[in-house]
């Protein structure tokens, strides 16, 4: 097997953090919880986010100071730093392995923060080392020199040590690569679109093992948008909300898109219901607020300052009408089962901006401002409008 | 095999439990229950939104009269829906009485916030003391957060606060803005401690603390950025590095473990740095430090792995 962890050990983790998460819900007693924790005997370690966050954190920082040390060394000469990255990366997975088999580490921060760090090495280092010698016309087609490697490195972090986000990362470095292919920008948009789906119904034939199965749901949900990405052509008109597009001249192509993009997220939405796959259901809705938001830009219609709650009293309602009826549907339910562990709120981030924002720097001065009554200024009571 | 079947005999659980958690695991029982939470929490931040730019961009057609009107019957159903549907008063945990519930309230506080600050901006009513409007909100989202026990209302609470508290202050010019905000945060933390020890809404004391912790270590490390070791800030910085340290072992609450171990390295790595002119020996430096602060953090995983719950 590719993978280090044999598939005993993550079932076993598997079922104690099932168990605990049970317990966390109150639908087991405490004394089932210890008898399986009990059973379990020593499984392998894992952190909370925190904890793992803290660790990758100081773990890139630690590799970016080195790389600093390095390059200030050999005078910021750029092949010779990218042997460095090159030699280096090896280390680091090889210190990742040792860590892992070592301490029995999951999903600790420090052996994942060394990991992807020696991807990123991995890229950066090949871009430095070979790119330098090309001529400036073939240097068009060196980003290639980074994505190539990215995205074997990510696949490989996928294959042998299970990381969701390395598969996640390596999508997106997929289709930078066949971005890089020089096409036109319509043959370009349907390869990226068609060898996504292509790839999800690869996927769809795979068995999964039960503690694999929401990794695979987030790639699959991953996939699922860069379906549709590539074939909205108005996802700019989000940006730009006022600006009315002209469409008279729009050919066949146009008017595909426009199909495609009201039958993906439908179709989504259903795998996403029929599979019980949470993620997909998730970007299936997300895939379907993006469409109806890019419809009047699609049609080359004027948006009205009022669409915003129109289109939010529309998701209220829907919430509303979800909540009412689906305990009534067999199989569905509004009421929570599973609690989650309560770990870095929302809260605290907005916490942490607030008081990052509020301190910023700026010295007092002797006669107050008078707020212009935009966007939030007064702590969420504030609205959007700037009278 | 599915974790349910390998667990029934371990956990010894009993055949409805197993029946209950089998469906749950195959997913023949789906809760859709933090979805509808993101639809309603999604539908409010659009509708505030969009009445908020109909009102920009119709302010001539609409007039005042018109826009204030229907701001204050916005207000009032949302908060005659939260009143009408609330059960009692109580100073424990309680769930919301409808799905929605929470939304409205938010609604009616952007609503109102929304109503004020065109009120100001068309009449100025206030004028010079308009920072009163923030006074007046934050009271009554205090008031409302703690009658339909919502940490978020609790949060827009305190931000109009800190908000009035730096504009009123500066009329004075006897603080600096980093003072007050260490005062204010300092007094949060009280508060919350206080109100957590009489028991009344214990599970509010994060929003409290969080805030004012962020707001501390924000408003030390803004003088210890330009001035390194050579401030009061810093040894009291330590301290409340420490402090944070020891609560989030004493609670588990590794969170307050992540930001008190990166504002005290942030805060005396800046010391650090203030001595050192040399790019290479700050990357060696930071090298060698962080690699410290995994090893240390790393020789008490034991205390750090997940919770049981």
């Amino acid at each position: 097997m590719l993978r280090i962890f044999t598939p005993e050990e993550e079932q076993a983790l598997f079922e104690l953090e099932e168990a605990r998460a049970w317990r966390r819900s109150e639908l087991i007693a405490k004394e089932q919880l210890d008898a399986v924790e009990l059973s379990a005997g020593k499984t392998l370690s894992m952190a909370g986010k925190a904890v793992r966050l803290l660790f990758a954190g100081f773990t890139l920082l630690a590799m970016g100071a080195a790389s600093g040390f390095v390059g200030s060394c050999l005078g910021h000469e750029k092949v010779s730093l990218g042997a460095f990255f090159l030699l280096s990366a090896p280390a680091y997975v090889l210190l990742a392995e040792h860590l892992i088999r070592r301490h029995r580490l999951y999903r600790f921060g420090a052996e994942e923060g060394l990991l992807m760090g020696a991807a990123i090495q991995l890229a950066v280092g090949t871009y430095l080392v070979f790119s330098s010698g090309l001529d400036p016309y073939a240097r068009q087609g060196s980003e290639i020199l980074f994505t190539l490697p990215f995205l074997m490195g990510t696949l490989a972090l996928y294959v042998r040590y299970g990381y969701a986000y390395a598969g996640i990362a390596a999508v997106f470095a997929l289709a930078q690569l066949i971005l890089y292919q020089g096409l036109t920008p319509h043959v370009a948009r349907l390869t990226l679109s068609g060898s996504f789906a292509g790839i999800l119904l690869a996927m769809r034939m795979r068995e999964v093992p039960g503690y694999e199965r929401e990794r695979w749901d987030m790639i699959d949900a991953c996939l699922c948008l860069a379906v549709y990405l590539p074939l909205n052509l108005r996802l700019e008109s989000l940006a730009n909300p006022f600006a009315v597009p002209k469409v008279s001249s729009m050919g066949h192509f146009y008017w595909g898109t426009l199909a495609a993009v009201w039958l993906i997220p439908p179709a989504v939405l259903l795998w996403g219901v029929r599979a019980r796959k949470r993620a997909v259901l998730i970007v299936g809705a997300i895939l379907a607020l993006l469409s109806l938001m890019t419809l009047k830009p699609y049609l080359g219609l004027q948006r009205n300052p009022w669409d915003p709650a129109v289109l939010g009293v529309f998701l209220m309602g829907l919430g509303w009408a979800l909540s009412r009826k689906l305990d009534s549907a067999p199989g569905w339910t509004a009421k929570q089962l599973l609690v989650p562990r309560e770990e870095l709120s929302a809260g605290a981030l907005l916490a942490a901006a607030a008081a990052a924002v509020a301190t910023g720097g700026q010295e007092p001065s002797s006669t107050p401002e008078k707020p212009r009554f935009g966007g939030g200024e007064s702590g969420g009571a504030g609205a959007t409008a700037s009278f | 095999m599915k974790c349910v079947d390998s667990l029934r005999a371990r956990a010894g659980l009993t055949d409805p439990q197993a029946a209950l958690l089998d469906d749950i695991e195959t997913g023949r029982l789906f809760s859709l229950h933090r979805e509808i939470k993101a639809l309603f929490y999604l539908g409010a931040t659009f509708i505030v939104f969009g009445v908020g730019a109909t009102l920009k961009d119709r302010l001539m057609e609409l007039g005042p009269l018109t826009i204030l009107s229907v701001l204050a019957l916005a207000v009032a159903a949302c908060y005659g829906y939260c009143f009408k549907k609330a059960g009692p008063y109580s100073e424990g945990k309680t769930g919301s009485p409808t799905a929605g519930f929470d939304y409205v309230l938010y609604l009616g506080c952007a609503f109102l916030g929304l109503a004020f600050g065109y009120a100001e901006a068309k009449f100025q009513l206030l004028d010079r003391y308009w920072d009163f409007y923030l006074l007046g909100s934050g009271c009554l989202f205090f008031a409302l957060a703690y009658r339909f026990d919502n940490r978020f209302v609790l949060s827009m609470a305190i931000l109009n606060l800190a908000g009035w508290l730096g504009v009123r202050l500066k009329h004075f010019e006897m603080l600096d803005v980093r003072t007050q905000a260490m005062l204010f945060a300092a007094a949060l933390i009280a508060l919350g401690k206080f109100l957590e020890d009489r028991k009344v809404k214990a599970h509010f004391t994060d929003t409290y603390l969080l805030f004012g912790l962020h707001l501390l270590f924000w408003s030390l490390l803004a003088d210890v950025f330009p001035k390194g070791f050579a401030c009061w800030q810093f040894p009291v910085l330590a301290a409340l590095t420490v402090f944070a340290l020891n609560y989030s072992f004493k609670r588990r609450r590794f969170d307050y473990f992540l930001y008190s171990t990166v504002y005290g390295y942030l805060g005396f790595s800046s010391g650090v740095v203030h001595h050192i002119s040399d790019s290479s020996a700050v990357s060696l430096y930071v090298l060698v430090s962080s690699v410290a602060v995994i090893v240390t953090v790393f020789r008490m995983r034991r205390s750090l792995e997940q919770d049981p719950c």
